[in-house]
């Protein structure tokens, strides 16, 4: 062993080899596993961005690791080394010259990506955008739907269903819905994890986000925002996606069932007033 | 057999709301938790003691997921009640039930003041039944915010087992 090694140089194939081998790993076998999987375009996309985030960091990490291990062994004290201490490592430009650059490349380069994600497809976002979204999806008109939360329980609104008002969440395949979301009374949080939806729901505020389901099935809506007693209870039991012929006939169900308290329902708006109708007391 | 009051008139918070269940010897037990057989069909009588403060919600002036789509409300057969004269909800998300309880008029001339009311006081009685469904513990809540004086009217008996939430044991 020369009496100064390069260890920068060992270090650096050390990691080259090992991230070259777990990168590749991570992104083709592991990828396909990462949340929220492919039920829907919007999915899709974050899968795809948590894949891309999983191959970045993976060579980052290996690089901290493989940098800790080797000083542990290599420049571990000795018993010869009794009493002194180590090199004085200061203003090593070099060092924090590429730390700099290399944290630039890579922040920018992410924050580029999912921005270009976000808005250049033209597919709308599953997060939250607030009453005036910048991304939408281009083409059809969405299917409106209004979630409402309160303590605890989400119920949903079709508006160019007559303003119907159900405590079931059902969505067409293979067609845009523009969520709203609003809350009655406290912050609660409308989370469909399979769909890759996820908005705030707060009172007197309308937030959009949208989605487009690939094909039919269930999924699991629930509150992501603590929000009192029965915050972990305040999940959708009935929601799925539905065929175009099977929506249809759901919505003509939903009319027949709850028919008589439309005259009661407020008009449609993105936005209700918390207060209720008297005062308790 | 429960009945609901706008003040219980006792214990740690004598002016927080509540409801009561009615044991087999027909007296009042200040509890929310109740035990149900599995796959049972369960025949409940509401007595509803307190005022009107209407719904949040006003879709929850509905009934949902009770035998025959319909409740009885002082006799009369109904599916539906004006949001704005409930006075509280049973309802059990998880089994789909939710059943509006009218408030009392405003105008009542014998309201009752704390529990338990007697069936001598002004009140509406509510009957309607469900079906239990598998074992497995549900909780059940009122949804219109009874709770005065809190945030949103949801704090206080709203959020507080034994009051105007609890849970249903179904075994």
């Amino acid at each position: 062993m020369p009496a100064n090694p390069h260890h920068g140089r060992r270090i650096l194939a050390i990691w080259f080899v090992l991230a070259a081998i777990a990168t590749p790993l991570v992104v083709l076998v592991g990828g396909p596993h990462l949340p929220p999987q492919d039920a829907t375009v919007q999915a899709e996309h974050q899968q795809q961005i948590n894949t891309i985030l999983a191959g970045v960091v993976t060579p980052i990490s290996l690089a901290i690791i493989v940098y800790s291990l080797y000083a542990l062994v290599t420049w571990r004290s000795r018993q010869s080394d009794a009493g002194a201490d180590g090199v004085l490592l200061r203003g090593d430009r070099k060092v924090v010259t590429w730390w700099i650059v290399a944290n630039v490349i890579i922040v920018v380069g992410v924050v580029a990506y999912g921005t270009y994600d976000w808005i250049g497809p033209g597919v709308g976002s599953g997060s939250a955008q607030g009453p005036t979204p910048l991304a939408r999806p281009g083409g059809e008109k969405p299917l409106e739907v209004q979630v409402i939360a309160q303590q605890w329980q989400f119920t949903f609104r079709y508006p160019s269903y007559g303003g119907l008002a159900t405590p079931e969440l059902m969505i067409p395949e293979d067609r845009y819905v523009e969520f709203h979301v609003t809350s009655l009374d406290v912050v609660h949080s409308f989370w469909a994890v399979s769909l890759g939806v996820k908005a705030d729901a707060v009172g007197g505020a309308d937030n959009v986000v949208y989605v487009r389901a690939n094909e039919p099935g269930p999924f699991r809506v629930q509150c992501s925002e603590l929000c009192g007693l029965y915050h972990g209870q305040m999940y959708q039991v009935t929601s799925a996606v539905l065929t175009e012929a099977d929506f249809a006939q759901w919505i003509a169900k939903q009319q027949q069932t709850y028919s008589d308290i439309v005259p009661d329902l407020p008009p449609y708006a993105h936005v209700y007033s918390p207060t209720p109708v008297n005062l308790a007391g | 057999m429960l009945q609901t009051v706008g003040s219980i008139g006792f214990g740690a918070h004598p002016d927080w709301v509540s409801y009561l269940a009615q044991k087999p010897d027909g007296s009042w037990s200040h509890s929310t938790n109740f035990d149900l057989p599995a796959h049972s069909t369960i025949h409940v009588t509401i007595s509803q003691y307190d005022s009107q403060t209407g719904l949040r919600n006003p879709f929850f002036g509905h009934v949902q997921g009770i035998e025959g789509g319909t409740m009885s409300v002082d006799g009369k057969q109904v599916s539906v009640i004006n949001p704005s004269t409930a006075a509280h909800t049973f309802a059990i998300p998880d089994l789909g039930v939710m059943v509006p309880l009218q408030g009392i008029a405003d105008n009542a001339t014998k309201p009752c003041s704390s529990a338990p009311c007697a069936e001598s006081y002004d009140h509406v009685t509510i009957e309607f039944t469900f079906k239990t469904g598998a074992p497995g513990k549900y909780r059940w809540q009122c949804y219109v915010p009874c709770a005065a004086g809190t945030l949103f009217g949801n704090g206080g008996p709203m959020q507080t087992i034994g009051y105007m939430d609890g849970f249903v044991q179904v075994a």
